[in-house]
């Protein structure tokens, strides 16, 4: 078995309950070093911080549009510099191997939570750039879930949220919009992306989900910045 | 859709492929010649070749466009600066000539610094007034920069393309091509000679992709010349089969034999250096450099040792260490040649392409496995290339003789005895 970043061979445990599991490993430990796992932080969103609320999501629960939200974040690693790089390969190479990589880990990280009977939303990109790149980065880690997903969502503009500034992002547009309405009376949902930064995207997408009487929202992305 | 598409260039006619196609039920990428199943990944959402994802997706859904060019020649005819060969340079230059026109392929045998590049002057030159197009590969970035003065320097009537990665004159149109192995992926059926420069320097040796690049981007009939100083073994079994015409030339282009190495043995070198002292007779031998005012390679097997050495060093001398993905790099190595610095410290990047006059050389921790038969042969061969000084002073500090030191040696003294006229090992590689 070879490592799917680096292509060293993998030095597998041979314990007993390797017997039982199915995911096998995919990445060498050497590379899982340069990841550094999401710990303590905000209690809402898991920035590095001393305070128990960061300066973001003091924000999102002053503004009147999105105070009754409360979205709780789930990162699983930190977007360090080891992070960058990985992100560039997998988004601008469009090498998905390395996403699916992660199935493992993802799955081993959400155990832990009551995930049962809820409906995932991956973010969705602009049509010309699923077009250029092939495929929707957060579609494939909603499917590493094995979820049902929901995608009546679409995006209406190209501006990147990477290319804008700290306040520019914070202000509600209707960047995002439903193809068609629906009802999710008493339905929880979690929202999927790849990276998390000011997490502007995921409110303006819980929002619109809000509207149509969902339960509860969370999200959960791979990389917090 | 042309947008999306990959491009490659062609002097056949054009066409429009696939990028991945399916041979006998295995998959197979058209761009770099990959059939390795395992490094396809395989899944929903299209299938791509990873091993040349760096230089564009090719995947299932992906074409591959060939474009076609038309390459207008000026009337004149090509012409180079009178160089002066050495009799034996002569022969071999001859030697190209010939197997050129049998459209043979052929490897070229030189020590280092025997003049391998104003060898080939002779054949490119007769190619180009053909109206041929030919590409002179290097895997090395650093050689295409310094060759490509050196051709505009010596070609006249000629438009050169210097290509590497991140070079301004991408998809531009020439007669003489001097590229990085690498960007050879953007051509194929292109050129009528191609001439590999160090063939077993590092990215091109035992490199199934680039080599298979040189396949795709010559014409079928064309020759390859290949000029190396230390052939591997896959080259020396194609000479013992008569598959390819060879040429040795055994004497640097001064006449002066090259310089044999001293062992001498240190104890514990590495764990001592990373401890923070020096082995006393390392220390003692480059004091005595600066007296004498010469300048020194030091090469060292890794980047930890290499920095520690530099923070032990820095008491005494005045010293720099060069390693791969430093920034000043270039800006250090122009200070070395310009005698601002002393001594420079470098792992095995600054092994071969690199001629500085005057210059001793030493290996510390010669032992490592970095540095085998073929490293330790180019490392020597810096030494003495300059006819003024053709005698230096080379070391080779180890824990213990390897297998590889006995047999660089023993490759050093051969080519010196045919040198000096021992004509029947001429002929036993």
């Amino acid at each position: 078995m070879k490592c799917i970043i680096c292509r060293d061979n993998i030095y597998i445990r041979h314990i007993f309950s390797a017997l039982f599991t199915t995911d096998k490993q995919m990445i060498c430990d050497k590379c899982l070093e340069g990841l550094e796992k999401v710990e303590g932080g905000c209690v809402r969103c898991g920035k590095k911080t001393n305070d128990i609320i960061c300066n973001d999501c003091l924000f999102w629960e002053q503004n009147k549009d999105y105070n009754l939200l409360k979205v709780i974040n789930y990162s699983l690693y930190y977007y360090n510099e080891y992070a960058k790089t990985l992100v560039k390969k997998i988004k601008f190479n469009g090498d998905i191997a390395i996403l699916l990589a992660f199935r493992q880990q993802i799955k081993k990280f959400l155990k832990p939570f009551p995930i049962k009977d809820k409906i995932l939303v991956p973010v969705p990109l602009f049509k010309t750039s699923l077009q250029k790149r092939g495929f929707n980065q957060s579609e494939v880690i909603a499917r590493i879930i094995n979820l049902p997903i929901l995608d009546n969502i679409y995006k209406s503009n190209d501006v990147k949220q990477s290319k804008k500034k700290r306040i520019a992002r914070i202000v509600f547009d209707d960047q995002y919009r439903l193809k068609s309405k629906l009802n999710l009376h008493n339905k929880d949902i979690i929202i999927i992306d790849d990276i998390y930064t000011t997490g502007a995207t995921v409110h303006k997408i819980a929002k619109l989900l809000s509207d149509c009487n969902a339960r509860n929202i969370c999200s959960f992305t791979l990389f917090r910045s | 859709m042309v947008n999306n598409m990959l491009v490659e260039y062609t002097k056949s006619t054009e066409n429009i492929v696939k990028a991945v196609e399916i041979v006998k039920n295995k998959y197979y990428c058209v761009r770099c010649g990959n059939n390795d199943q395992s490094e396809f990944f395989i899944d929903d959402f299209g299938i791509y070749c990873r091993k040349c994802l760096n230089f564009g997706k090719s995947s299932t859904y992906q074409k591959i466009w060939r474009k076609e060019i038309k390459i207008i020649f000026n009337e004149s005819y090509c012409l180079k600066k009178v160089v002066n060969l050495s009799n034996i340079q002569k022969i071999a230059s001859n030697k190209c000539l010939e197997s050129f026109k049998n459209k043979r392929d052929m490897l070229l045998y030189a020590v280092c610094g025997a003049g391998k590049t104003e060898v080939v002057y002779e054949v490119i030159l007769r190619a180009l007034n053909l109206g041929n197009i030919v590409c002179f590969a290097t895997p090395r970035k650093d050689v295409v920069l310094e060759l490509v003065p050196r051709f505009k320097r010596d070609f006249f009537q000629v438009s050169i393309v210097a290509l590497y990665g991140g070079s301004p004159d991408k998809g531009k149109v020439g007669n003489l091509y001097v590229t990085t192995t690498h960007q050879l992926i953007n051509y194929y059926q292109f050129f009528d000679l191609v001439i590999i420069d160090e063939v077993d320097a590092f990215p091109y040796y035992n490199n199934k992709m680039l080599a298979g690049f040189i396949k795709k981007a010559k014409k079928e009939q064309a020759p390859i010349i290949y000029l190396t100083a230390t052939p591997p073994k896959y080259y020396t079994n194609l000479i013992r089969r008569k598959k390819i015409d060879h040429f040795i030339i055994p004497n640097r282009f001064h006449n002066h034999p090259l310089p044999i190495p001293k062992i001498v043995l240190t104890y514990s070198t590495a764990k001592k250096i990373l401890k923070g002292n020096c082995p006393k007779k390392i220390l003692l031998w480059l004091l005595k450099k600066q007296q004498l005012s010469k300048r020194v390679f030091i090469f060292v097997p890794k980047i930890e040792i290499g920095i520690a050495l530099e923070k032990i060093l820095t008491k005494y001398i005045k010293c720099r260490f060069v390693y791969a993905e430093m920034k000043e790099r270039t800006q250090i190595i122009n200070m070395f040649r310009n005698n601002k610095i002393q001594y420079i410290i470098t792992t095995t990047i600054l092994e071969r392409g690199v001629t500085v006059p005057n210059v001793d050389v030493c290996i510390i921790n010669c032992d490592d496995q970095i540095f085998d038969e073929r490293a330790i042969v180019q490392i020597v061969g810096r030494a003495g290339r300059h006819p003024k000084y053709p005698f230096s002073d080379v070391v080779l500090f180890c824990d213990y003789f390897t297998l590889e030191i006995k047999n660089a040696v023993k490759q050093i003294k051969k080519m010196n005895k045919i040198a000096k006229g021992n004509k029947n090992e001429m002929y036993n590689m």
